[in-house]
């Protein structure tokens, strides 16, 4: 599979009469997008606003992130078996509005959080307030179930982000990548001396509010399967998920997957990068271990050396990365883990909900208990109600004379990444 | 046959699910010791006690299915049921429960019940 990632780097942002890219600078046609989304069966009300980095605005509270692209050459436009019809991921030419991010928001249920502030401290855990943000409120017609209010929310802002798109389709790139990698075969037998690694990427798969889609297909009712990383690089995999703010992984983590990004860095010079499984995070305990059986069986028939597992969320994902790791290392594979930790205020608690003496080699991506403290926004884009959401945790973390408040990481969006996209570091001493 | 463990009013009021169904007047933490005293009793886990972000852990509201009384104690159950219990402990130890947000929690504790009996017809096909 061969694809080209052609980035448009995107500078500026504001509204305009038409949907376009000049020097660098994205024009919201906010009607088009308004007309395009209230064809959506469910959709009410639509509401378009704009964030950009720096500016004393708060988005909340956010349910997905997506970066607005157009494919311009090779099958499968827009997002395959949601948006638009059947067809494979991964193969031709996709024109990228870089550095601008379609932020939706709608809260399906009272108790959603998920904070991107665009300035100062809060801004600083979030990789989203980096990005030109289009942000789309939507609301729904009553009487909806959860179900079609969560599918008619995350399908308009996958539906925003191909109508912003659009505006690249006649840009020339500031920078092209290109991915590539053939068949197992192949690969193996150029790089025959260099270590064969699978990423394992695990998607919370539990149900409403908690799910994830491969080419529109609810990761809850797979087994393990492999995917190229192209097709997650192009559109395949998606977000349905509107809890656990911090580690999530948005669809724009999906089309930007670091782990996948990083590994294609290596392949060929220091590893031989076999592919990607995508495992589900379910919540019996029999369906745990079917799934983390057939996740270490597809590594082993793959012939992998090496795996990395990244997960998704905290709590019983716990146990499912745990036994991964266990089952691998059994089999003689090496495995690296990506988790973040709840370690409490002090770091010192036991980060994790299960553990297994096998899980030697594990990268954390920060603890969710860490407590930022917020200023007072200028503006509020979104359900300023929801702001008792991030304070609510424990007494007093809200101060009514300056309007600051103490929120944990856990309230922010990204910040604890578990594939690595985001901003927490190591420092050394 | 399964039983779900729970303090969901909703489901008190009207258990949609084709199963036993046991009421625990109290929280959370409640539904956990009372899910601890049956696997002591040799029920098995068959959903998982804890949710799968930390917000989950805000919930006062929480259902768990357990399998029916098979005399035999499962090792597995009472090592999971323990920690659980004590990372619920820690996790919560600054925090306090989302209380406000009770009746949207009591949905979405049945939407997740939908989805552990979707996967149980899985397992059992």
């Amino acid at each position: 599979m061969k694809l080209e990632l052609r980035k448009i780097k995107i500078s500026d942002l504001d509204f305009g009469n038409e949907m376009k890219v000049e020097n660098g600078k994205l024009f919201i046609d906010k009607e088009k997008i308004i007309s395009g989304l209230k064809e959506i069966p469910g959709v009410k009300d639509i509401k378009v606003d704009i964030a950009k980095p720096g500016e004393k605005t708060r988005i909340i509270p956010v349910k997905d992130v997506i970066e607005p692209r157009v494919k311009i050459e090779g099958k499968g436009s827009g997002f395959p078996g949601v948006t638009s019809d059947v067809e494979p991921c991964g193969d031709g030419k996709v024109n990228v509005l870089s550095g601008a991010a379609v932020v939706t928001i709608g809260d399906i249920v009272g108790f959603q959080e998920g904070v991107i502030d665009m300035w100062g401290e809060g801004a600083k855990w979030t990789p989203f307030s980096k990005t030109y943000n289009i942000v789309v409120d939507i609301s729904v017609e009553d009487g909806l179930n959860p179900h079609e209010h969560e599918e008619a929310v995350r399908i308009a802002g996958l539906r925003a982000s191909e109508i912003i798109g659009e505006a690249g389709r006649d840009i020339e790139p500031d920078e092209v990548l290109n991915y590539e990698i053939g068949t197992n075969a192949e690969e193996t037998e150029k790089y025959k001396d260099l270590p064969k690694i699978v990423y394992v990427e695990m998607l919370i798969s539990q149900g409403l509010l908690h799910d994830g889609y491969i080419y529109g297909v609810n990761s809850g009712q797979i087994l393990p399967t492999l995917i190229h990383p192209n097709e997650e690089l192009d559109n395949a995999v998606i977000s349905g998920n509107c809890v656990a703010a911090c580690d999530k992984i948005t669809t724009y983590q999906h089309q930007n997957n670091l782990v996948i990004l990083d590994l294609y860095e290596r392949h060929g010079k220091d590893i031989n990068f076999l592919g990607v499984v995508l495992t589900p995070e379910l919540t019996t305990l029999d369906g745990k271990f079917r799934t983390c059986d057939y996740t270490a069986k597809l590594c082993k028939l793959l012939g992998a050396d090496g795996v990395i597992v990244s997960e998704e969320g905290y709590g019983n994902p716990d146990s499912d990365l745990v036994m991964i790791c266990s089952r691998l290392e059994k089999e003689g594979i090496k495995t690296v883990l990506i988790t973040d930790e709840c370690s409490g205020r002090d770091g010192e608690s036991q980060p994790l909900t299960d553990t297994a003496s096998e899980a030697v080699a594990v990268v954390s991506t920060g603890n969710v208990s860490h407590v930022v403290e917020l200023e007072k926004a200028d503006k509020v884009i979104g359900d300023s109600e929801a702001i008792a959401n991030l304070a609510g945790g424990w007494a007093g973390a809200y101060n009514p004379e300056d309007g600051t408040m103490k929120c944990e990481l856990n309230a922010v969006i990204g910040s604890t990444s578990e594939i690595g996209f985001h901003n927490a570091s190591v420092e050394l001493y | 046959m399964v039983i779900i463990i729970s303090n969901n009013r909703n489901l008190k009021e009207e258990n949609i699910f084709e199963c036993e169904f046991e009421y625990v007047d109290g929280d959370f933490i409640d539904v956990l010791y009372k899910v601890r005293d049956k696997v002591q009793l040799g029920y098995k886990l068959i959903s998982h006690p804890l949710g799968a972000s930390i917000r989950m852990f805000f919930s006062p509201v929480k259902s768990i299915v357990v399998s029916d009384n098979n005399c035999q104690l499962d090792l597995r159950s009472i090592s999971i049921i323990e920690s659980s219990i004590e990372k619920y402990k820690n996790t919560m130890q600054n925090r306090n429960i989302d209380y406000s947000n009770e009746d949207d929690y009591e949905k979405i504790d049945i939407e997740l019940l939908k989805a552990v009996f979707k996967e149980i017809k899985n397992l059992k096909s």
